[in-house]
């Protein structure tokens, strides 16, 4: 039995998030996870992707490993061996029925930051407004969060605002040749014209949670290539790497290899019920108050078991996102480009001023040097072979783009059925047609003024739930009611149990929530180690 | 090669025609290229089952399981060093001559439409269930 004076179930960004500021206060916390970790050895070497391609005979134990079925798998982070592990399990032991939907959680400690595309951005004012708090209440924690894990970009540019410059940030990683002339054209624009008011196209540098100089146990980038497929220098940010750190606190105890079933009340206290993942015993975790921190999914699940709520449909919010291949008229004469920094080297950011409410869009420019050209092989419509000799040419003078689209075009449900089944029903809003629509003229025009043109028949939208953004199924209101939480992630009725990860998230802007999450877990731990302390 | 040729033919199923065999056998390297596939391919799982008997589907299926081997093919040579060359190589050509060979595809296939269309359906229908 435990006496901790809080348990957090899950050891993911928010559950680390939310074991700091507690452990800061002096108080015990106890967290428990699965732990599911990776059975066989990892096939990383420190070789980058260039040596790796040109050098390795067995590279597809990199780059494929001996499971073809996750090439079913949208995102290339998915489809990475190194990653297989992070994904398992969790479907099965959620018990999760999946209609439309491509519903992925963790179970393996560090949770889906093991896999996360590592984009950072804190929320607006505009952003929190239905929340129950202002960005005020939130920056301490940014601050904190940032310092913790490390976040580069740039402190002045055009959207260093939007994404937020009030926190420490590291020195932007250098552009790649490709999207050199892009940028420069850009800045020649700003320059001329002036910084793009809010709403009108605005392009910048991202917010990344990679590392550009050296932080603690963590080694900075050294461009190696490899961040879809696995960094061994632990440069991409991870919370499974802060556990090693709160383990050597005196007030903290983790449990990995228990899978928590429910959360009950016992004693006066309350208890997290878990089955050992080995072995199939029953023990309990109790604690004077509990923090679900198991991921959106997983956290509602054990928040609608606790409430009874069962053949209840509750929202559950994602971004879509519409992906395109654009490519620069400078880009074709120039040599392809094959080593560098893997992840999105340029971001925009436009409101939809034709649309009503106006909603902005976000997106993120990737080049494709670290990614394997077989990604476009079968999207080119032609016979293989000449597919092949045409994708090998365009593909490393292709700028990959995301673009996100705002949470209210999603329409997913989650239920929780009778039998235990969480249902998730997956869809999108019938006016996100209108809203692609829109954005796909307004893109094609501005990148059109910096010399990039959008490859024709190259636009896809996403399948929901790809792209792993799950939050709001337990929304944070002013006055909470059913199946809603308070501004402490508290359940409406129960006074000890808070919900601290994305499911208590309001609204979600098409902004990376992951950072926003880290800081509202960092916030209640706050002012509940606050109170708890004040009251001893 | 082989090996290469070997999965060729189940990749195409055991009776696919010869020139649909002639079609993709240009995905794959000439005899002498050391490293036309990983080494010991025949332990990698996904790479083994090509090599399983072609089972019989349903019309529907049988095109998406042809379509499936025929992509796990091309990512079996591309994951190679003589298949990231290749790439390379590709990749390198000027603006002018890809122009010219882009031109040159686009010329070919048009011609080739209704070859397509019969080619792909000899090439699904071994795979293909008989009443």
């Amino acid at each position: 039995m435990s006496d901790a004076n809080v348990v957090i179930v899950g050891s993911g960004p928010a559950g680390v998030s939310a074991a700091w500021p507690l452990l800061n206060a002096g108080l015990r916390v106890h967290m428990i996870d699965p732990g599911v970790s990776r059975e066989d050895a990892t096939a990383l070497d420190g070789r980058d992707f260039v040596e790796r391609r040109f050098g390795d005979s067995e590279q597809w134990r990199v780059f494929l490993g001996s499971d073809a079925s996750i090439l079913e798998n949208a995102s290339p982070k998915l489809q990475a061996p190194e990653y297989s592990h992070v994904f398992r399990d969790f479907r099965d032991r959620y018990r999760i029925v999946a209609d439309a939907f491509a519903a992925h959680g963790s179970l393996a400690p560090g949770g889906l930051s093991n896999a996360w595309g590592t984009g950072v951005g804190a929320f607006t004012d505009r952003e929190l407004r239905e929340y129950p708090f202002r960005r005020a209440d939130l920056l301490p924690s940014y601050n904190a969060v940032a310092t913790r894990i490390g976040v580069s970009g740039s402190a002045d540019d055009e959207l260093s605002e939007w994404y937020g410059n009030d926190y420490p940030l590291q020195t932007p990683h250098p552009v790649e040749p490709n999207f050199e002339p892009i940028y420069a054209r850009h800045n020649r624009r700003v320059q001329r014209f002036g910084r793009g008011a809010p709403g009108s196209f605005r392009m910048g540098r991202p917010q990344h949670a990679v590392l550009t100089e050296d932080l603690g146990e963590r080694s900075r980038c050294d461009l190696r290539g490899m961040c879809m497929f696995g960094c061994q220098r632990r440069a991409i940010y991870n919370a499974a790497d802060e556990l090693t750190a709160l383990r050597a606190q005196s007030g903290f105890t983790y449990s990995s290899g228990w899978f928590v079933t429910n959360v009950v009340a016992e004693d006066g206290r309350f208890a997290a019920r878990a089955v050992g993942m080995r072995d199939g015993g029953e023990r309990s975790f109790r604690g004077d108050r509990v923090f679900l921190a198991a991921g959106t999914l997983g956290s509602t699940k054990l928040a609608l078991e606790m409430l009874g709520a069962y053949d209840v449909d509750v929202p559950l919010l994602t971004t879509p996102i519409l992906a395109f291949a654009l490519c620069s008229v400078a880009s074709l004469f120039a040599p392809p480009v094959e080593r560098g920094y893997a992840l999105s080297q340029l971001a925009f950011a436009l409101e939809l001023v034709e649309i009503d409410g106006a909603p902005e869009i976000f997106g993120g420019l990737f080049p494709t040097s670290g990614m394997l050209p077989t990604e476009l092989y079968g999207r080119i419509p032609l016979l293989r072979p000449f597919g092949r000799r045409i994708g090998a040419w365009i593909w490393p003078r292709m700028l990959a783009t995301l673009c996100f689209f705002p949470g209210t075009y999603s329409r997913n449900t989650l239920r929780l059925r009778t039998g235990g089944e969480l249902a998730v029903h997956g869809g999108y809003a019938d006016s996100l047609r209108i809203a692609v629509r829109h954005a796909v003229r307004r893109l094609t025009e501005e990148f059109a003024k910096l010399g990039v043109r959008l490859l024709p028949g190259s636009t896809s939208l996403n399948r929901p739930g790809e792209e792993m953004h799950y939050a709001g199924t337990l929304p944070m209101r002013e006055r909470p009611t059913r199946y809603e939480t308070d501004r402490e992630g508290r359940l409406a009725g129960i006074d000890s149990v808070h919900v601290v990860d994305g499911a208590v998230l309001t609204t979600l802007p098409a902004k990376s929530h992951t950072f926003t999450i880290m800081a509202n877990a960092d916030r209640i731990a706050r002012i509940v180690a606050a109170r708890t302390v004040g009251s001893a | 090669m082989l090996e290469a040729r070997a999965l060729q033919r189940y990749a195409c199923g055991r009776r696919a025609p010869r020139f649909a065999l002639r079609r993709y056998l240009r995905l794959l390297p000439p005899a002498s290229a050391p490293l036309a596939l990983p080494p010991a391919w025949w332990r990698i799982p996904w790479l083994a089952a090509l090599f399983e008997p072609v089972p019989l589907l349903p019309k529907s299926q049988a095109s998406r399981e042809f379509q499936r081997r025929l992509f796990l093919v091309t990512l079996a040579t591309e994951l190679t060093p003589w298949g990231a060359e290749q790439t390379r190589a590709a990749a390198r050509r000027s603006f002018a001559s890809f122009a010219v060979r882009a031109i040159g595809c686009g010329i070919v296939e048009l011609g080739l439409v209704p070859w397509r269309i019969a080619v792909h359906r000899l090439t699904w229908w071994p795979l293909r269930a008989r009443r």
